[in-house]
C-alpha cells in the first residue's frame, strides 16, 4: 500500500472534504508513532488490531439509529427510469441531504456512472422482513488499512431513515420514482456508511479516499493541484475517465474575494469544502464535466485554466471499476 | 407563526420541495463580518449578512443566524420566515 495512505489514516476529519496531511514519506512505524503521540495508545491499539486481526471486520452489523426520528420507506431499493442501466442504479439517483457527507456520496456517483451493476450487487435482500413489514438489507462497504488490501465490512440496515422535520428523508434523497415509492438504494449505501462510521454524527465530514475506498473496494491516490500543471492535472483525470478509475474533487477551505468574483463572473455556484465528482472530459475545449452530489448545480465543461483557483486536491481510485 | 429554517454548511435542505443549500460561511467584507452564500435551486448564490432577506420560491425569509465553524465545519445559517406583508 502506498505510504500516503498510511498518513491519511491519522489525518484529523476536520472538513466536510477534509484534506490529508501531506507528509507522504514516513514509514509505517513512523506513521504508527506519530498516531499514537497524537492519538494515544488506545487509537494506535485499535488500529493495529484492524490489521493483525481481519476477521473482527467481516460481521454484520446493526446500525441502531433509534434516538433519532425515523420513518420507513416503502419504496423499491432499485427504479430503473428511462435510459437508465438495467440495475436501477445511476448516479443521478443520488441527491444530498442535510448531512455533510459530499466525500462519501461523490465518490458513489463517480463509481455507478462506471459501473452501475456493481454498485447494485453491493445490496443484498432484504434478508429479512419484521412483523411490522420493516425490511433489512445487507449492504457492503470496504474500509482500507495501512497494511493490506481494504476489507470488506457488511453492514445490516432497515428501510427506516431519519427524517426531515416537514417530513420525507433528512439525509439522502429518495432517488427515481416506481410503483411503491422512492428509490432507497443510495439511503440504503449512505446508512450502511453512517453505520460503520458509528453513527449519522460521525458520518458528517471526512475524507475523499475513505469514501472512495467504501465503495470501490481499492485503494486511492491523492493528488494536489499546487503540486500539478494543469496539463498534469487533465493527463490525470483523462487517464482515470478512459481507464474506468473513479475520481473525486474537493474545493478549497475558503475563497479570496477575488475568486468569489470569479465565481460570479463565470456564473458557476461552488461550495468552498465540497467533494465534487468527475464525470468526463473534453479534451478539445479543455474542460472537466464536474458533478455535485447535490443532484444540482453542476459545473459542467468547467474550463481547466480555472480548476486551482477553486479546487484544491482530487482522489482517483487505483483501480479500474469497470 | 414563525419558523426556523436551518441550514447546515454544504448540507442541503428541501423546503416546499425546493433545494436551499449554505455555502461559503465566513468573516469577510468592510468592516468584516460572517457572511454566507444561500443558493436556492439553481439560482445565482445570494451572498447574504444576519439580517439580510433571502427569497425561496414566493416567500421571502429572513437571515437569523450565521455561524461559521472552520475547524469541524459544522457552519449553518438559521433562517426565520416566512416574512408577512
Amino acid at each position: 500500500m502506498p505510504e500516503h495512505e498510511h498518513a491519511e489514516a491519522s489525518a484529523p476529519e476536520t472538513a466536510t472534504a477534509a484534506a490529508p496531511p501531506r507528509a507522504a514519506t514516513l514509514s509505517p512505524v513512523q506513521l504508527a508513532l506519530g498516531l499514537q503521540r497524537t492519538a494515544g495508545n488506545a487509537a494506535t491499539a485499535q488500529l493495529v488490531q484492524r490489521f493483525v486481526n481481519p476477521s473482527a471486520r467481516t460481521t454484520a452489523t446493526e446500525q441502531d439509529d433509534s434516538a433519532l426520528t425515523q420513518q420507513r420507506f416503502t419504496g423499491s431499493v432499485f427504479v430503473r427510469a428511462a435510459g437508465e442501466h438495467e440495475s436501477g442504479v445511476d448516479a443521478d439517483d443520488i441527491t444530498q441531504g442535510q448531512l455533510g457527507d459530499c466525500y462519501f456520496l461523490s465518490p458513489l456517483a463517480a463509481a455507478a456512472r462506471i459501473n452501475p451493476s456493481r454498485i447494485a450487487h453491493r445490496i443484498r435482500g432484504p434478508v429479512e422482513t419484521r412483523a411490522d413489514g420493516t425490511r433489512v438489507y445487507d449492504v457492503d462497504l470496504y474500509v482500507g488499512h495501512w497494511i493490506g488490501s481494504p476489507s470488506k465490512r457488511t453492514m445490516r440496515v432497515t428501510d427506516r431513515f431519519v427524517s426531515a422535520s416537514g417530513g420525507g428523508s433528512r439525509y439522502a434523497q429518495p432517488g427515481d420514482v416506481g410503483a411503491t415509492g422512492g428509490e432507497i438504494w443510495v439511503m440504503l449505501m449512505e446508512k450502511a456508511w453512517a453505520g460503520l462510521r458509528g453513527g449519522y454524527d460521525q458520518a458528517h465530514s471526512g475524507l475523499m479516499s475513505d469514501g472512495m475506498t467504501a465503495v470501490t473496494g481499492s485503494d486511492t491516490d491523492w493528488e494536489f493541484v499546487a503540486d500539478k500543471t494543469d496539463a498534469e492535472i487533465f493527463s490525470d483525470i483523462s487517464a482515470c475517465v478512459r481507464e474506468g478509475k473513479p475520481v473525486a474533487i474537493q474545493t478549497k477551505q475558503h475563497f479570496t474575494p477575488d475568486e468569489l468574483a470569479e465565481m460570479r463572473d463565470i456564473e458557476y455556484n461552488i461550495s468552498a469544502s465540497h467533494a465534487y465528482n468527475v464525470a468526463g472530459v473534453n479534451a478539445a475545449w479543455q474542460t472537466i464535466d464536474i458533478r455535485n452530489p447535490h443532484g444540482i448545480n453542476h459545473l459542467r465543461d468547467f474550463p481547466l485554466v480555472r480548476l486551482r483557483h477553486f479546487f484544491d486536491a482530487y482522489v482517483m481510485s487505483e483501480d479500474s471499476f469497470r | 407563526m414563525t419558523e426556523r429554517l436551518e441550514l447546515p454548511e454544504t448540507g442541503q435542505v428541501f423546503h416546499a420541495g425546493t433545494s436551499v443549500v449554505a455555502a461559503n460561511i465566513w468573516e469577510r467584507g468592510e468592516p468584516p463580518a460572517p457572511r454566507a452564500h444561500i443558493v436556492v435551486g439553481e439560482a445565482p448564490a445570494a451572498d447574504v449578512t444576519t439580517g439580510d432577506e433571502v427569497a425561496i420560491g414566493d416567500e421571502r425569509w429572513r437571515v437569523e443566524e450565521i455561524v461559521e465553524d472552520p475547524v469541524n465545519r459544522r457552519g449553518r445559517v438559521v433562517l426565520a420566515g416566512p416574512i408577512a406583508g
